[in-house]
């Protein structure tokens, strides 16, 4: 097993997704079949090969201020909002 | 006046609506009738707003009578729905996004705008782009129009149905490991995902960062020409758009290919292919090489076979980080019984999301995590470097390469679902294009028991109108894109 159940569990809290049982066993089994595929990269010597971080340039721009969206149009999709905030549950107790 | 729309395409509808043959607003209707006629068999729309349509149409009217139309004014498009347009409900067929109305336009539906051209709705995909078949839509399966038991291919599964069934003129696909070239060719149209950068992903909700393009999807290569002309170019918007002076894709287009040297990676031609892919692809490059292109088929890519696994670190690493915004604050759907906002946005994401996501966020965040990042995403990102510097030496010798689009004509509805790596491999002649940031197109070959199959023409960064020029020649010899599906 590449992963297993505890990891899978422990990766969908980072990720911020909740799963039932169900889900956690089949996510198991699916991402150890993917995880085992992706093996053929050990085999590969990179030993003096620089990463790639996207096929980018690097852009620089001056700062400077311009128009943007106004409130009303940057909280038309929010599910909750009072006045000019969004609103959500407590964050802490 | 009687059309047949199955034979029309953006330069046939500018030389009508030039000559006053047709109104923009007629030629719209004729679509929006297509599409009522054929859409509860197809389904490759998500939205269809034919009275916005019909108004771009009269306005078009306008600017065509006063001799200011350009190319695309008048022309009824679909676009992907994983592009914003503005006031126009735009989905990524996510039930996390069901209700999303963006307040602004991308830079590529700008462009269309600012020329007046008319967006028959938006087209289906797989949920944010992830899938190869249409199926992992949150609202429907797209059918292939050839035959409707099969899949269109996907993520731009909507796109290409929608020009094969002339459901739309043409349409914009996005394409981060050949969302674009692989349904194109599976539902025999045209696909060009071009270099990483040349057109701007401002507006385009993302998927992987590094790898994302949109471009067109067209009945012919002609078409793809003139609506890749309209799209390309720097944006402020986009850091990763390059500045770079493209030429006129259409006015340059060639059949002349008596100067391009073409390599044929045999690694491309290797396992679980169709034997009736190879012998048309075979026959394809004799039918190129009859046209005076200089073939070698002794070419080696062997990096490509280790693209896929490149491919699945690398996209599901981006899309954790970028799908991480959906937390049913800011936008889209929330889930609003639970206690606190953690337990909220926890679910919210369980329930926004459907299976394929979840699986790649998941995947992605086990790649980056403490502990696995390097064995995995630095490991990738190494070998990408490996199959960049292997293309880059390849198109030292070559002025273009050809493969196979998809190892197999499209499959049937349900048949890959329950096995998410089989369904992976779709993808596997397409992926390592978008590992290396080249442009490159897919073009009808030939069919397979009724079924379309694709050419893949891959070319070096802003090898476009080689790309275009060998496809145009290749076209022009051959009958494939002529063929139209019967729709019951």
């Amino acid at each position: 097993m590449a992963i297993d159940k505890e990891t899978v569990e422990y990766v969908s809290r980072l990720a911020k997704i909740r799963l039932n049982a169900k889900e956690l066993g089949e996510y198991t089994n699916q991402l150890d079949d993917i995880l085992d595929h992706i093996k053929v990269l050990e085999g590969v010597d990179t030993k003096d090969v620089e990463p790639q971080y996207g096929i980018l340039q690097t852009v620089m721009r001056e700062d400077k201020i311009a128009d943007s969206l106004d409130h009303s149009q940057v909280l038309q999709n929010a599910p909750d909002v009072e006045d000019e905030y969004i609103k959500v549950k407590p964050v802490l107790e | 006046m009687d059309l047949e729309l199955q034979n029309m395409t953006i330069k046939l509808a500018r030389k009508l609506l030039d000559e006053g043959s047709i109104s923009a607003k007629e030629l719209t209707q004729l679509y929006l009738d297509r599409i009522g006629n054929t859409e509860n068999v197809i389904q490759s729309y998500v939205t269809i707003d034919g009275e916005k349509a019909l108004k771009q149409a009269e306005d078009a009217d306008e600017i065509i009578k006063s001799g200011k139309a350009s190319y695309l004014t008048g022309i009824p498009l679909q676009i992907k729905d994983n592009m914003c347009t503005k006031d126009t409900l735009t989905t990524c067929s996510s039930k996390m996004l069901e209700n999303f109305i963006p307040p602004y336009d991308a830079t590529v539906v700008k462009k269309l705008r600012d020329e007046n051209a008319v967006f028959l709705g938006k087209g289906n995909l797989d949920e944010f782009a992830m899938g190869s078949s249409t199926e992992n839509s949150a609202f429907n399966t797209t059918k292939n129009p050839w035959d409707v038991t099969k899949v269109p291919g996907g993520s731009s599964g909507g796109p290409a149905a929608a020009v094969a069934a002339s459901q739309a003129i043409a349409s914009l696909g996005s394409d981060t490991g050949g969302s674009i070239r692989q349904p194109a060719s599976l539902c025999g149209v045209v696909g060009l995902k071009p270099t990483y950068g040349l057109v701007s992903r401002f507006g385009l909700i993302a998927f992987a960062s590094s790898l994302d393009q949109i471009g067109p999807i067209t009945k012919d290569v002609t078409d793809c020409s003139i609506l890749l002309n309209s799209i390309v170019g720097n944006d402020k918007n986009d850091s990763t758009s390059l500045k770079y002076d493209s030429p006129d894709y259409y006015k340059n287009l060639s059949e002349d290919i008596s100067n391009l040297k073409i390599g044929v990676p045999k690694e491309y031609f290797v396992s679980g292919i169709d034997n009736k892919v190879r012998e048309s692809v075979e026959t394809a490059i004799q039918q190129l090489e009859s046209l005076g292109a200089k073939v070698d088929r002794e070419v080696s890519l062997p990096s490509s076979e280790l693209a896929l696994a490149v491919y699945y670190i690398i996209a599901p690493s981006e899309c954790s980080s970028n799908l991480s915004r959906f937390d049913g604050v800011k936008y889209g759907f929330r889930y609003k019984e639970g206690d606190s906002m953690w337990e909220e946005l926890e679910v919210t994401r369980q329930l926004g999301f459907g299976p394929e996501v979840k699986r790649r966020i998941m995947l992605g965040t086990y790649s980056l995590s403490s502990g696995y990042y390097d064995e995995y995403y630095l490991k990738a990102q190494k070998v990408r470097t490996v199959i960049i510097n292997e293309f880059e030496e390849t198109f030292k010798k070559y002025d273009l390469l050809v493969t196979p689009t998809s190892p197999t004509t499209a499959f049937g509805v349900g048949e890959r679902t329950d096995n998410p790596l089989q369904m992976y491999l779709s993808d596997v002649c397409t992926v390592p294009v978008n590992i290396a940031g080249l442009p490159a197109i897919s073009v009808p070959c030939g069919f397979s028991d009724g079924l379309p199959i694709g050419l893949q023409i891959i070319g070096p960064k802003f090898g476009e109108q080689n790309i275009l020029n060998l496809a145009y020649a290749f076209e022009k010899s051959t009958e494939w894109h002529k063929y139209n599906p019967r729709i019951e």
